[in-house]
């Protein structure tokens, strides 16, 4: 299957947490949508490319690779909406634990 | 008289055309505005050569504009095939070719897979933009027309094509010899569900009904139809919320809803993640569930958050819309299953043998559904429909056109009838239908695989959950994420396996064939290992 993955020059720089989660999703999740690569806020969920199962995928991908718990209370539309959203959710929890030590 | 389901719009935007009929997103439209706006997308449908008798298939997220189209359709006499954005384009592509679409309807950023989907060919005369104008595109989009040209069209109410034994309808289910099978309903067998249901759920027009079904999946009949025809107001949940169930949870509450309508997964994640104990339910005065069986002990739950609402379990495949129900007033301290009920007035059901002759009262037989809500076959299948539906004598000298769901059931002695299981390899998950074989072809078509059989392994909170058991082709090496990338490109997600074993054979029963018991008995015994991914995955 071709997989679209060229750099789009229009796009703002990635933060290293929002590079991994893009890979993930243009590879893993959305390989099969046909899609242009997605910049850091290109909408996830309107679109609904993504259905519950999908979400469901991306926050165990984040738990796994960034070794945090996403607590429930943080399962909101809001914090998936784009990639810098889902971004801003792993670092807050990526702090967090980091306080915790 | 009402005769097709456009004309239930026209009729409630005379009565109540200030009332609102949707509400989605902050968004609302009343029951006028929608029956003007879809009068001008049925004016620019039959100006673009859609004519009665025709399909026109909907790629687009749920919204307003949605809806606009679907009456539009309608209307024009077409027949609206709606598909579930989140499956792989191949399978928008399968469906739109078979059943030969003279139109889509869908967004701009759809565009590019449209163009991928058929490079250099038009198998679309006609494509639709809900979102803006056109995007200029290669030729394969075929015609593209933006909003703003249906704007254009004029407002005025125009004649409904469509008649009564005209297709209103065609969704797509599981098909077991490995592709999709389309449904067709005719505006005929949804008023008469649309009408029962209407009646005897009283629902009236201070109703405000949650539509929580994605438009591919029946239950938003009656959402749609049942809200219209009451002059009610329907709140639709964009499809991605269903991943977030305290949110959905919070706006229902918040939007003092009367009626929720939805499946027995959605309500466990509900009760389970989303926080009801805490949320004012008082409005819900009726919750509706179908598609599967309820765990006992959720309802439980369910029924004591909610105590003044009033609960039933509707029964019924996509191929008879609703044809069995059960009010549930108390769940016996034993958690014998809520049972699926007696016939809906405009139907009737009969427990039948392999030999078509009726079972003795208890005894457990295949469930036979006729009357005017059952399908009219299966588009381009004359042979599928043949062996589904067909002329039965139920009873000496009476003989009836009747749909044999495959569901084995048994008369209880209260003359409730109660669901047993299946003979077949079709399971439920999530809510969703999905026949094993379907999945098995998608394997087979892997390269790697010489063996793949998939099992349906029972599951409390989704129903079932998928497991796969694939033999590799000797020195072929294949892992679980290329098995799961090749289904999820041609499969919709809840039909992918979220568990892979590979085993250098399968077991085999005396007669040779795969022993499917013993396979399931190892999924069973290993579930308490799943990985937390696979927990995730199940949810």
């Amino acid at each position: 299957m071709a997989r679209s993955l060229t750099r789009n020059e229009s796009d703002a720089p990635l933060s290293s947490v929002e590079t991994v989660l893009r890979d993930f999703l243009m590879q893993d999740v959305l390989y099969d949508k046909q899609i242009p690569l997605l910049g850091p806020r290109d909408s996830l969920l309107e679109s609904e490319l993504l259905d519950s199962i999908a979400i469901m995928q991306i926050v165990a991908f984040c738990e796994q690779a960034f070794e945090i718990t996403i607590p429930e209370e943080e399962l909101l539309p809001q914090n998936f909406e784009n990639i810098e959203a889902i971004g801003q959710l792993v670092e807050r929890q990526l702090a967090e634990k980091a306080a915790e030590r | 008289m009402i005769h097709c389901l456009p004309q239930i719009l026209t009729e409630t935007a005379e009565r109540h055309a200030s009332h609102p009929a949707l509400v989605l997103n902050g968004h609302s439209i009343t029951y006028g505005e929608l029956e003007s706006e879809s009068n001008r997308f049925a004016r620019s449908l039959l100006h673009h050569g859609v004519t009665r008798g025709d399909r026109v298939a909907l790629w687009l997220p749920k919204s307003i504009q949605a809806v606009v189209a679907i009456y539009g359709i309608m209307k024009a006499g077409a027949a609206y095939v709606p598909i579930d954005l989140a499956a792989p384009a191949a399978r928008m592509a399968y469906i739109t070719r078979d059943c030969k679409v003279a139109g889509l309807v869908t967004v701009k950023d759809r565009a590019n897979a449209l163009d991928a989907t058929f490079p250099g060919e038009r198998p679309i005369k006609s494509i639709w933009f809900v979102d803006g104008s056109s995007p200029s595109g290669p030729a394969s989009h075929g015609t593209g027309i933006g909003w703003e040209t249906v704007a254009a069209e004029p407002n005025h109410s125009i004649e409904c094509r469509a008649r009564e034994d005209d297709l209103a309808y065609i969704l797509y289910t599981s098909g077991s010899t490995g592709t999709p099978k389309g449904v067709m309903l005719s505006h005929r067998n949804a008023l008469s569900f649309v009408n029962w249901a209407v009646q005897t759920f009283a629902i009236s027009n201070e109703d405000r009904l949650a539509n929580h079904a994605p438009f591919h999946f029946d239950l938003s009949v009656f959402d749609l139809y049942a809200g219209a025809l009451a002059g009610a107001t329907v709140f639709p949940v964009p499809t991605h919320m269903a991943a977030f169930p305290a949110a959905i949870a919070r706006q229902w509450s918040a939007q003092r809803l009367t009626v929720w309508y939805t499946t027995p997964s959605t309500l466990v994640l509900m009760i389970t993640r989303g926080g009801l104990a805490s949320l004012d339910l008082s409005a819900l005065r009726l919750l509706l569930f179908a598609g599967e069986v309820f765990p006992v002990k959720y309802l439980r739950t369910l029924m004591q958050l909610a105590p003044q609402t009033r609960f039933a379990n509707l029964y019924g495949p996509t191929e008879t819309n609703v044809c069995t129900w059960y009010e549930v007033s108390s769940i016996p301290a034993d958690d014998t299953p809520v049972p699926i009920g007696r016939p809906c007035s405009n139907c009737d059901v009969f427990i039948l043998d392999e030999k078509l002759k009726p079972v003795a009262d208890g005894e457990i037989g295949e469930l036979w559904v006729s009357g005017s809500t059952v399908m009219q076959g299966y588009w381009g299948r004359p042979e599928r429909t043949g062996q589904t539906l067909k002329d039965v004598e139920v009873r000496p000298g009476l003989t009836v056109r009747a749909y044999n769901t495959g569901d084995l059931v048994r008369k209880r002695n209260d003359g409730n009838l109660e669901f047993v299981g299946r003979r077949d390899h079709q399971i439920k998950t999530r809510g969703y239908r999905v026949e094993l074989g379907e999945i098995e072809s998608v394997l087979h078509n892997h390269p790697a695989v010489d063996e793949a059989v998939v099992l349906g392994i029972p599951d409390e909170t989704i129903g079932h959950r998928l497991a796969a058991v694939i033999v590799p082709k000797q020195n072929m090496r294949v892992g679980k994420a290329a098995i799961q990338q090749h289904c999820a490109a041609a499969l919709p997600r809840y039909m992918v396996p979220a568990v892979i074993e590979f085993r250098s054979e399968l077991p085999r029963t005396s007669s040779g064939k795969v022993d499917r018991q013993t396979l399931a008995g190892l999924f069973c015994a290993d579930s308490q290992l799943s990985a937390p991914e696979e927990v995730w995955q199940e949810v």
